[in-house]
């Protein structure tokens, strides 16, 4: 299971962060994503959910900031998850360098509309 | 291709079945869940861009083959963490224990670990998904 005998540099740069940040995300994820899975998904209910519902609970500014962790944490460690195994398939460095600015950019992106979504909170509908 | 594939899925060091099989269902339960995701920030993210659009949205997702769907991706989430945390907890701290006798070991542990902390979500998204998806006990 360990990622110890792969061929990505796990001992200097911007591999060894990634490398890292994966393992601590992920024990801080636990308490994250699970919390927010019990309440959402097995309290409320997914059929329950509603704008209504978003704004009462963004209401607390508590939740959003919590959101806030959730978005930051789940989407980086899923999105640099991809990136290796997206490495196993490609080997070259072109490729690699490549696949590692549309990464940052899908992440960058995706985050972005998240975080402004969270801070604008629920707008009425026109 | 498959070579790919298989080097894909077959995991970096040489492992047992059971081995293989953890870290095979640990990829594919990360990227299912990363799919689940994406489509997740996006539509919830609609409360601000589109909000016309979200209570919509919430309707199309409560059909039988999404809520089926979300139990399945619950297992996943579940069995992720916990798998995730053992991976985490002998990488950072106890690299020794990267060996074939105890993953042989703790690999079983994980895997009924996980099955019996996704039993609750198995059984509340389970009457879910007949009251609201099946239209039974009285839901629509």
């Amino acid at each position: 299971m360990t990622t110890m005998t792969d061929d990505t540099n796990r001992t200097a740069g911007y591999d060894a962060i990634a490398w890292k940040w994966m393992r601590y995300s992920a024990i801080l994820l636990i308490p994250l994503v699970w919390v927010h899975a019990i309440i959402q998904a097995l309290i409320t209910g997914g059929h329950n959910l509603s704008l209504d519902y978003v704004s009462m609970r963004w209401a607390t500014w508590g939740w959003r900031i919590y959101d806030m962790f959730l978005l930051a944490f789940a989407f980086s460690h899923g999105v640099n998850g991809l990136r290796q195994v997206l490495f196993d398939y490609l080997k070259g460095a072109r490729a690699r360098k490549l696949l590692n600015w549309l990464m940052l950019l899908f992440w960058l992106l995706l985050t972005a509309i998240g975080a402004i979504a969270i801070i604008g909170g629920v707008r009425p509908p026109a | 291709m498959s070579d790919y594939i298989r080097k894909a899925f077959s995991g970096y060091a040489s492992y047992s079945a059971r081995g293989q099989f953890a870290f095979m269902l640990h990829r594919i339960a990360g990227l299912a869940t990363l799919a689940f995701l994406t489509l997740h920030i996006a539509t919830t993210a609609t409360v601000f861009f589109m909000p016309q659009w979200y209570d919509k949205l919430v309707e199309l997702f409560r059909n039988p083959v999404i809520m089926a769907a979300e139990i399945l991706i619950a297992y996943f989430v579940v069995y992720h963490g916990v798998n995730g945390l053992r991976i985490a907890y002998l990488d950072l701290f106890r690299p020794d224990l990267w060996t074939k006798q105890a993953s042989r070991k703790a690999t079983p542990a994980v895997f009924m670990i996980a099955f019996i902390l996704w039993l609750p979500a198995l059984a509340i998204m389970g009457y879910q998904l007949l009251k609201y998806g099946f239209g039974l006990f009285g839901g629509g």
